[in-house]
């Protein structure tokens, strides 16, 4: 999966050291990763809601689903992606 | 173990502000791995994105989620977390958001440079920064395929209707086909379609709908005609191979199918069209051209189009000027159709464009100035508590006048008074002007889009007016205007003058409401990586904020400024460090914490600007010290791969990338791929790629057409060269993979 390329902008800030921004992006990689590895629900779930910055009620929206089960997807969510995580050897 | 109920209380506190060591040092451990991981998730970085394109992509995943699930309601208008929505790119199964991330993640890479170049003809309205003049934006509605909707309007927006009047229009309007619009100065207008597909006309900018069935199945038709500006296009894909979607200008034609372009028309109707993702095919005068990625071609009236040229964009220090510029110690050659902006001179910072020339080599289209070279300056608010013939003090503060001094006349010991001046190398303040402090004063440029009695709106501020406020007699509409004045304690912004403004710049007082984005005294305030914000500014300090408005209102911040009058007095200097541990630079002992910000490997005899408060003794407490002599500089350029092994790239040119495992690669390198290459140069130092983006796959090197007799026409300078053009230039010798086109 390609990287985000708006990562890529961090790189031409003078103020911005390069190795640190490549070590953030492999961990975005690695993210994608994990996320891949998800089911697809809980992967919408935990993307819009963590990544994206959507409260839970957006979510639920979005999505078309009660709050209540966009809390069960999301904690679901998050232990799959820690679980994924640990297997890939990120630590987040 | 927590139920889910309890994660969410847990993630509220987040939401709302909470520190994460906070959140976690109430729960158990057993407990608080996923609420360090949620918070973790959120910590990671964020880069600075357009919100245009984080609506217009929010738009679409709120339209993804209508197809999928009717009705549907839109998420609130603001980011709680501020959480990287460009990581939403992971999204497959909105694909057609994540679609528009990558499309538009492109677009935020290929044009950095465009972000402040606003007086150049040929200006996207991509704007590297965080938050939109502001903008209005339609609430998300239902669009049919035989209309376009006017999904955000920035500043004064129009539409010409079948009898052929100009009306002001607003975000949530239907444009219908036989009908125009077009945007005034400082301002900007987005379509959206039925498809998905989206049309950004930048300022100053007019296009008519021509024809419209925008079905998201079957054969979409979109055909636009571009009479002035610029616009962004955004087309969605579409299987049916009856499909159109055409932006027309008196020149020639750009058709797509699912791809993102840039078309600009200049007054003499020269017609421009940047692709940056997927092919378009550019038709003129009996001859089309298919522009891949990262190309861009020209097309005169009357003319066939130019042989396309891959586009070479960047920005960094000028070190030599002249026939051939180096800009961050790489060579662009220039001539006399190199546009050149605002008198860049070695030392000052500068963007360019341009394009490569068949030998490899690479010309600068254009150069504009970002940043004059760093002088060493000064400037602070106080109450005058001595004055003399050669010094005044000011809180505190021993500010040494002369003749070359601009003082304003009544001032008196007392005053609240701004003083301005430069930092001489003994450390010496030397004033160059001292003028009252207003309190909360403010002056910015904008575009008149209503005048009433008691107020008028100037790009989306409403501006009281009163019996004291002088105005320029004759301002209508559309007039772009310089206001100054005061922001009253009831949050009003009073005019004490509005006067005709040709300069395009912003500089008030205010008091923050939000950092993340910014926003001052209600105004949303744009920041970029050249923004110089104090560290430690919170919601609730005052701050002055300076800056420009670009062409599509958008206020970019040049400086946000803490102002504890009183009591925090702002310094910046440049000079080589002489000590360090105590820290003595110039003349002038720093002192540096554990708030300062080092950035660079800083050694003794280094030259570094150092920002932060001066103390009244004389001392400066660092906010930050920057290595300047270390800085690099990047850019980004396009090509095309020949052949890949494991270890090396063979470029379309035949020039050669050596792969190791310092490059950061996405996506699979091989032959005819289009990648995006990005490398930067320590001053004084070789190229380091340090990132190739695979962007497309081609089916064969792009040779393009032979255009007959095109040689004097074509300012790319393609007549000599062989195995150098990357395809454009009629003398390469083709390999087995050419073909040779449209002939």
């Amino acid at each position: 999966m390609a990287l985000p390329l708006q990562q890529v902008d961090l790189v031409g800030s003078a103020t911005v050291d390069m190795t640190t921004v490549v070590e953030e992006q492999l961990t975005l990689e690695r993210v994608h990763q994990a996320l891949a590895r998800l089911d697809a629900t809980q992967r919408e779930v935990v993307t819009l809601r963590f990544l994206s910055g959507l409260s839970l009620q957006e979510v639920a929206a979005t999505l078309g689903k009660s709050e209540m089960a966009v809390k069960a997807l999301q904690h679901r969510g998050l232990a799959a992606l820690r679980q994924a995580l640990a297997q890939e050897q990120v630590a987040l | 173990m927590m139920s889910d109920e309890q994660l969410q209380l847990q993630l509220a506190r987040l939401e709302a502000g909470e520190s994460a060591e906070a959140v976690l040092a109430d729960l158990p451990e057993a407990e608080a791995g996923l609420v360090r991981l949620a918070a973790n998730l959120r910590a990671l970085p964020q880069p600075e994105r357009p919100a245009a394109k984080i609506a217009a992509q929010r738009q679409q995943l709120v339209r993804a989620a209508q197809d999928r699930q009717p009705p549907a309601v839109a998420p609130a208008p603001h980011r709680r977390w501020g959480w990287p929505l460009a990581l939403a790119g992971g999204l497959v199964a909105l694909f057609v958001f994540a679609v528009a991330a990558a499309t538009l993640a492109a677009s935020v890479w290929m044009r950095p440079a465009r972000a402040v170049a606003q007086q150049r003809p040929f200006t996207s309205t991509a704007i590297a920064s965080t938050v939109p003049a502001t903008p209005t934006t339609a609430a998300v509605q239902a669009i049919t395929p035989h209309d376009a909707v006017l999904t955000e309007a920035r500043g004064l927006v129009e539409l010409q209707t079948s009898n052929a009047q100009w009306t002001p229009i607003a975000a949530g309007q239907a444009v219908e086909a036989g009908q125009r619009v077009r945007t005034h100065d400082l301002s900007s207008a987005t379509l959206s379609f039925n498809d998905g597909s989206q049309a950004q006309l930048g300022p100053n900018s007019e296009m008519s709908v021509d024809a419209l069935d925008a079905q998201k199945s079957g054969a979409r038709v979109i055909a636009l005609t571009q009479w002035a500006g610029e616009s962004d296009h955004v087309v969605a894909h579409s299987d049916d191979p009856a499909s159109r979607y055409e932006v027309h200008t008196a020149s020639g034609t750009g058709s797509a199918k699912g791809t993102r372009f840039h078309v600009s028309v200049s007054p003499n109707q020269l017609a421009r069209f940047d692709v940056t993702e997927g092919v378009v095919a550019v038709a003129g005068k009996n001859t089309t051209v298919n522009v891949v990625a990262g190309q861009s071609t020209t097309i005169v009236v009357g003319q066939a189009p130019q042989t396309p040229v891959f586009l070479i964009e960047g920005e960094g220090q000028v070190t030599q000027a002249g026939a051939v510029w180096s800009i961050a110690g790489y060579p662009l050659k220039t001539n006399a159709s190199t546009i050149i902006l605002d008198d860049p001179q070695p030392g000052d910072w500068v963007s360019f464009e341009g394009h490569l020339l068949p030998d490899g080599t690479r010309f600068a289209d254009r150069i504009v100035l970002l940043h004059q070279r760093i002088e060493n300056s000064f400037d602070f608010t106080g109450a005058v508590e001595v004055i003399s013939t050669t010094r005044w003090t000011i809180a505190g503060r021993v500010v040494r006048v002369d003749a070359l001094t601009r003082i304003d006349d009544g001032l008196a010991v007392g005053n609240m008074v701004e003083v301005r001046g430069f930092v001489a190398t003994d450390g010496t303040l030397w004033a160059l002007t001292i003028q009252p402090a207003i309190a909360n004063a403010f002056r910015f440029t904008g575009v008149v889009q209503t005048i009433g009695a008691n107020a008028w709106v100037v790009s989306g501020i409403s501006v009281t007016i009163n019996v004291s406020t002088t105005v320029e007699p004759g301002i209508v509409a559309g007039d772009r205007v310089a206001v100054v004045g005061q922001i009253l304690p009831d949050g009003r912004w009073l005019a004490t003058s509005i006067k005709r403004a040709a300069l395009d710049t912003f500089d008030f007082v205010g008091v923050v409401t939000s950092t993340a984005p910014w926003v001052v005294d209600g105004k949303a305030i744009a920041a970029d990586a050249h923004t110089q914000i104090d560290a430690g500014i919170q919601v609730g300090n005052r701050v002055q904020v300076r800056g420009r408005v670009l062409t599509d209102g958008t206020w970019l911040a040049d400086s946000i400024e803490q102002l504890d009058e009183g009591q925090r007095h702002h310094v910046e200097f440049t000079a080589r460090v002489k000590h360090i541990s105590p820290w003595v630079v110039g003349a002038v002992t720093v002192t540096v914490d554990a708030h300062t910000q080092l950035i660079g490997d800083i050694h003794v005899g280094d030259l570094v600007i150092v920002s932060g408060n001066l103390l009244p003794d004389g001392t400066v407490v660092a906010n930050k010290i920057i290595l300047v002599a270390n800085q690099e500089s990047c850019f980004t350029f396009f090509t095309v791969i020949k052949s890949a092994t494991a270890s090396r790239l063979v470029l379309f040119d035949d020039q050669t990338i050596d792969l190791d495992n310092t490059i950061k690669v996405s996506g699979d390198l091989k032959a005819v791929a289009v990648i995006m290459v990005r490398g930067c140069v320590p001053v004084g130092g070789d190229l380091k790629v340090i990132l190739i983006v695979v962007v497309g796959q081609l089916d064969r090197l792009p040779v393009i057409v032979i255009i007959p007799g095109d040689d004097e026409n074509n300012p790319r300078d393609c007549k000599a060269g062989p195995g150098l053009g990357l395809g454009h230039c009629k003398h390469r010798q083709p390999d087995n993979n050419d073909k040779k086109e449209d002939d």
